[in-house]
């Protein structure tokens, strides 16, 4: 047996004689001769849980702590599909039952308090957890703040459903509601929110759904900006497979969102009202709100990094991964969350072992749905230069417009094909 | 000499940086192939352990579009050829895991006929046999052997079919066959 496989496998069966309790106390660990550090990773989303993933690949010896507030996980990625009821949402649950079967400790808390100085996390269960190097993927906070009207409870009778879960069940529950000729508005917040593309990919999955089983309904798309990723491919898809069924309304003309009202069920833009049956209300966002708290953002409400390691420009010795980080015009997707994952796992343990962190890249892939046989992607590499994460040149591309049935419904098929794996790199 | 001394540490450097970088580089491949190339599936084909040169003609020929590919030829378009290959090599070196689909004899009996008959020659037996160019087939994902099959069969797509020898021999199979052929060389470990 390698040295290595020997810290790992005494490890964990010392974990396991001691037991769950024992496991999340966050006592300091007794039997922590071999650890050549503390990584704690806050937020067990894709971002996290890549990260862990990776620390743990790199360097066993590695002690590796995940603080997750909830026991399960549900991807966004698809989710736009349990929408439009064609796919259940239990197909995307995940948990870090895996993670702790490795050997990672895994505590479902929530962290309420971050001290750089003293690096430790104190969380509402009463604990604290003391680090070497902190990961922060808390993912993002909805700015229900930034627009007028937007009052607590909004979300149960406007659903954003960008957090996957009960949301997307509720939103999914309006729509099968709603009558034949109704109107279903979704808000497109502004840049940059999670997800570009995904607004984009809900408007047209719901059209499928109505196309189906309610034909004479509307899609509205209100939008603060006056282009959408993907552009000539969205909109070939629905005049292909929706003709007239959904209405873009830009920025410039009039799609603009300031206020909501929630008792008349409608969103005010700069111009008009929107009265509508069912709206999912994508608000602002924001990095997770531990992040705010911590002073870790600046007046972007993200987190600035180093492009190099993620370490936070504002706090020593904690590494930003995932939709927190300011990374100018990389896209806010899962992908990306894992290519920092990757990333900050790889710079975390350089820096541990005395090393120097080796410069990375940054992929990123966003698979669209128009339609559940019916995909299309985009593509785009990142690098460290000048001191941001700037777009090799060159590298971002599309599916091209004009594509055969084939290959529209091949994208769809590997667009699944990626969830799978992703999903599996990061809980599996 | 000053010169000399430099221009040999930058080569070094260079060489460092880049035998590094190729790990790193590859990593950016798990979220679609799966952890060193071990996909998960159903429909993105496994890397890990694949025929190196095959692994190698058919990236190069993505990117230079001269085969057909959805998002390959995209990715690989700012990657030199040499970045190329080593990652060919890089996970051509790990191992082949079989992918983990549970066999369904019907389908398993008429794709071993379909494959006898029309694959064995250039493919083995169970899809095992590597020659210089071709991939091994048993063990990688039906999903994914479906879809690369149907560029030979399906009428609406006609760019860049890679292999006239495959477009022969799988451009006439009917799509059940095509089917059960996957699930059979798929199955097999
Ligand atoms: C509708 C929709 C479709 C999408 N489709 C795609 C797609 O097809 N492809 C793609 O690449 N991306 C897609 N995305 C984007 C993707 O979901 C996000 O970019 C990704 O989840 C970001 O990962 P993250 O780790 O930063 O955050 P998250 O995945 O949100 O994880 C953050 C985790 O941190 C936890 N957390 C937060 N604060 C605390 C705290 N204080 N204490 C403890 N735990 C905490 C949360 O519970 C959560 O589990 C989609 C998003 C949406 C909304
Ligand atoms: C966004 C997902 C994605 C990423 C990232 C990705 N691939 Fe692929 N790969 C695919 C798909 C999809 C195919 C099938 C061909 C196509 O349609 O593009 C494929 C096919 C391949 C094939 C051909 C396999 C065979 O058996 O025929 C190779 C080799 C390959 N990829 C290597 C890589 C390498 C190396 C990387 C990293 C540099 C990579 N891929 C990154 C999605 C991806
Ligand atoms: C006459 C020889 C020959 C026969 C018969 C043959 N193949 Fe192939 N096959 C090849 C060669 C050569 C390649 C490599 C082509 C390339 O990379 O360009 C290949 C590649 C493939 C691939 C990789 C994907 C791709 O894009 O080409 C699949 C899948 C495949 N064969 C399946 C089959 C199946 C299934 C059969 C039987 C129904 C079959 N082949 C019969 C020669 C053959």
């Amino acid at each position: 047996m390698t040295g290595a496989h020997m810290n790992r496998w005494t490890r964990r069966s010392f974990l396991g004689a001691l037991g769950a309790g024992a496991l999340l106390s966050g006592a300091p660990m007794v039997a922590r001769g071999a650890a050549k550090g503390r990584v704690v990773i806050v937020g067990g989303g894709f971002g996290g849980a890549i990260a862990a993933r990776y620390v743990g690949m790199a360097d066993p010896a590695i002690e590796v702590t995940i603080i997750e507030r909830s026991p399960q996980y549900f991807t966004c990625p698809f989710s736009n599909k349990v929408v439009a009821g064609i796919m259940e949402l239990d197909a995307l649950r995940y948990d870090l039952k895996a993670h702790a079967a490795r050997g990672v400790r895994v505590a479902y808390d929530d962290v309420v308090a971050i001290d750089p100085a003293k690096r430790s996390v104190a969380t509402a269960g009463g604990k604290q957890f003391a680090y070497d190097r902190l990961i922060l993927a808390p993912g993002v906070e909805l700015d229900y703040a930034a627009v007028e009207g937007a009052t607590a409870g909004v979300e149960t009778v406007m659903p954003h459903a960008w957090k996957a879960g009960e949301q997307t069940l509720l939103l999914r529950k309006q729509i099968e509601a709603m009558k034949d000729g109704g109107v279903f508005i979704i808000t497109v917040p502004r840049r940059p929110y999670r997800c570009p593309p995904g607004p984009y990919e809900r408007a047209a999955l719901a059209a499928h759904y109505f196309k189906r089983h309610k034909p004479k309904s509307k899609v509205i798309i209100l939008d603060d900006d006056n282009t959408m990723p993907k552009q000539s491919l969205f909109l070939e898809s629905w005049n292909k497979l929706y003709p007239g069924m959904i209405d873009w309304v830009t920025g410039n003309n009039g799609g603009k969102m300031e206020r909501v009202d929630i008792k008349r069920r409608m969103v005010i833009t700069t111009d008009a009202d929107f009265p509508a049956d069912v709206i999912s209300f994508v608000p602002p966002q924001k990095a997770g709100a531990i992040a705010q708290k911590t002073g870790l953002t600046d007046v972007s409400g993200w987190c600035p990094v180093d492009p190099v390691t993620l370490e936070s420009t504002r706090h020593k010795n904690i590494h930003i991964v995932g939709d927190a980080a300011f990374t100018d015009g990389v896209p806010k997707s899962a992908h990306i969350a894992g290519a920092m994952g990757r990333t900050a796992a790889r710079a975390v343990v350089a820096l541990l072992q005395g090393k120097t962190p080796p410069s990375p890249q940054y992929v990123n892939t966003c698979y669209t749905l128009a339609a559940p046989d019916y995909g299309f992607s985009i593509a785009g590499i990142y690098e460290p230069k000048g001191g941001v994460i700037a777009m090799v040149p060159n590298s971002v591309t599309v599916s091209p417009t004009g594509a055969p049935e084939y290959m529209r419904r091949t994208e769809a098929e590997f667009a699944y094909g990626w969830l799978r794996n992703i999903a599996a790199e990061a809980f599996l | 000499m000053h010169h000399k001394v430099a221009a040999f540490a930058f080569c070094v450097a260079a060489g460092v940086a880049q035998a590094a970088d190729i790990a790193g580089l590859a990593a950016t491949c798990h979220s679609c192939h799966g952890i060193d190339g071990a996909s998960v599936g159903p429909t993105m084909p496994s890397i890990a352990g694949q025929n190196e040169n095959y692994l190698r003609h058919v990236m190069i020929e993505q990117k230079h579009d001269q085969r057909y590919s959805s998002i390959m030829g995209r990715l690989l378009r700012t990657y030199s050829d040499e970045e190329i290959a080593l990652m060919a090599r890089h996970f051509a070196a790990k191992p082949w895991v079989p992918a983990a689909v549970d066999a369904d004899m019907r389908l398993v009996n008429r794709g071993r006929q379909v494959a006898q008959k029309t694959c064995q020659r250039c493919h083995g037996a169970t899809g095992e046999r590597v020659a210089e160019g071709t991939p091994r087939l048993a063990g990688q994902w039906p999903g994914y052997l479906v879809i690369e099959s149907m560029k030979y069969t399906d009428p609406t797509f006609h760019r860049n079919k890679p292999s006239e020898r495959m477009a022969e021999r799988v451009g006439n199979l009917a799509v059940e066959d095509v089917q059960a052929v996957a699930h059979f060389l798929g199955t097999r470990k």
